[in-house]
């Protein structure tokens, strides 16, 4: 095995479970609203990156 | 009546740091229209190429786009990485390729201000043009190999230690798992093996105790972060540590590293760029520049990298912290 394969590390893929729960997009202000206004206003709220990857807390690195 | 457009986001709708932009140009007043890869359907978009002019509508409201446009934020893919899944459909194939090439299109509108451009960030990404550049400017880089010979590492020594890492971002799928291939430092004899002829791999000299920088261009500001493990230095890959044991605390730069940021991303065609460097014996070592990278989690009060890049957008420089 290549070494590069050896040494990946695997993760279960859960793309869904980045999505915001209880809140919904709107277009024309391209932000996600929860309950208490756009989750942009709200740290704790707002996912810091798409976290596609989940361990690495980076992007799919402009996919 | 439709209305102009003078920014254009073309992002993802998980892109959330894209929200803080948005909330950022909103504030500003300005006019921009943000189009999202999963939710093109939703929308009616007519390009005339040549005009150059693109229409929206979505709900009975419309935008037009043209060449007043005076900026594009691009967080689309550039490169296609995504190429084992053979479970797609048909439809999603067809929406894939055909949607991310109508995006690529907007390059026809050339005399907008890109950050970043498509095709300076498509280059930007080659990590070998990414370590020529930045010895160029002066950056110091740890030696270096792009190989898949194992031979042409028979004068290392047994047990010589390298840092191991892929020539490109490594993101596989097999079946409901995905890989991600991480920098490892090893003994050379673990990488100089008959099976590295099957793909080129990147062998670089190791920097064992090093504190991982990145560091945020926008434009001419510029912000620099430690990534700490518990207060500590990490060594190998800090993206392997627990994200609730990370800590970034601010790093002043020497003004001539500061210098050599900024020139290597203007030498790539950037305007954002995201450089990962490393302090170790006293010297910044360059490690990585990434034309697409995530800057949310560096967001701060103190340091709004989002108004940096609405500002930017508004082709109004705004000065760093």
């Amino acid at each position: 095995m290549h070494p590069l394969l050896a040494l990946a590390r695997r993760t279960p893929i859960n793309e869904r479970a980045v999505r915001p729960t209880e809140a919904t997009y709107d277009f024309v202000s391209g932000l996600w609203y929860g309950k208490g206004g756009p989750l942009a206003d709200n740290p704790d709220e707002l996912p810091s990156t798409k976290k596609f990857d989940v361990e690495t807390g980076e992007d799919q690195k402009g996919q | 009546m439709a209305e102009a457009v003078d920014v254009l986001i073309l992002s993802s709708d998980l892109d959330f740091a894209t929200d803080r932009v948005c909330r950022e140009l909103g504030r500003r007043g300005s006019s921009f229209l943000r189009l999202n890869r999963e939710s093109l359907p939703a929308l009616s978009l007519t390009l005339d190429p040549v005009a150059p002019t693109l229409r929206c509508n979505f709900e009975g409201r419309n935008w037009i786009v043209d060449n007043s446009l005076q900026s594009v934020w691009w967080r689309v893919g550039t490169f296609d990485r995504d190429i084992s899944d053979r479970t797609l459909d048909l439809q999603t194939q067809l929406q894939r390729s055909q949607w991310s090439a109508f995006l690529r299109s907007m390059m026809v509108f050339a005399g907008a201000k890109w950050i970043n451009h498509p095709a300076a960030t498509y280059e930007a990404e080659t990590k070998a043009v990414q370590l020529s550049v930045a010895r160029e400017v002066g950056f110091d880089i740890p030696q270096t190999a792009m190989s898949n010979d194992p031979v042409a590492f028979i004068d290392f020594k047994p047990g010589t230690r390298v840092a191991f890492k892929s020539i490109d971002t490594l993101l596989l799928r097999e079946g409901d798992t995905q890989l991600f291939g991480y920098t490892t430092l090893l003994e050379i004899e673990h990488v100089a093996v008959h099976d590295l002829r099957l793909s080129p791999a990147t062998i670089q000299a190791p920097l064992e105790t090093k504190l991982d920088l990145r560091v945020t261009v926008v434009g001419d500001a510029i912000w620099c972060a430690e990534v700490r493990g518990r207060g500590e230095q990490i060594e190998g890959d800090w993206r392997l540590t627990p994200k609730d044991e990370l800590t970034y605390p601010e790093h002043v730069l020497p003004p001539g590293i500061e210098r050599r940021c900024r020139a290597l991303v203007a030498r790539l065609g950037l305007v954002f760029g995201a450089i990962d460097l490393a302090l170790a014996n006293g010297r910044y070592w360059f490690i990585e520049i990434n034309p697409t990278g995530e800057w949310g989690w560096l967001e701060r009060p103190e340091w709004s990298i989002a108004a940096t890049i609405a500002g930017e957008l508004e082709c109004r420089s705004i000065s760093s912290h």
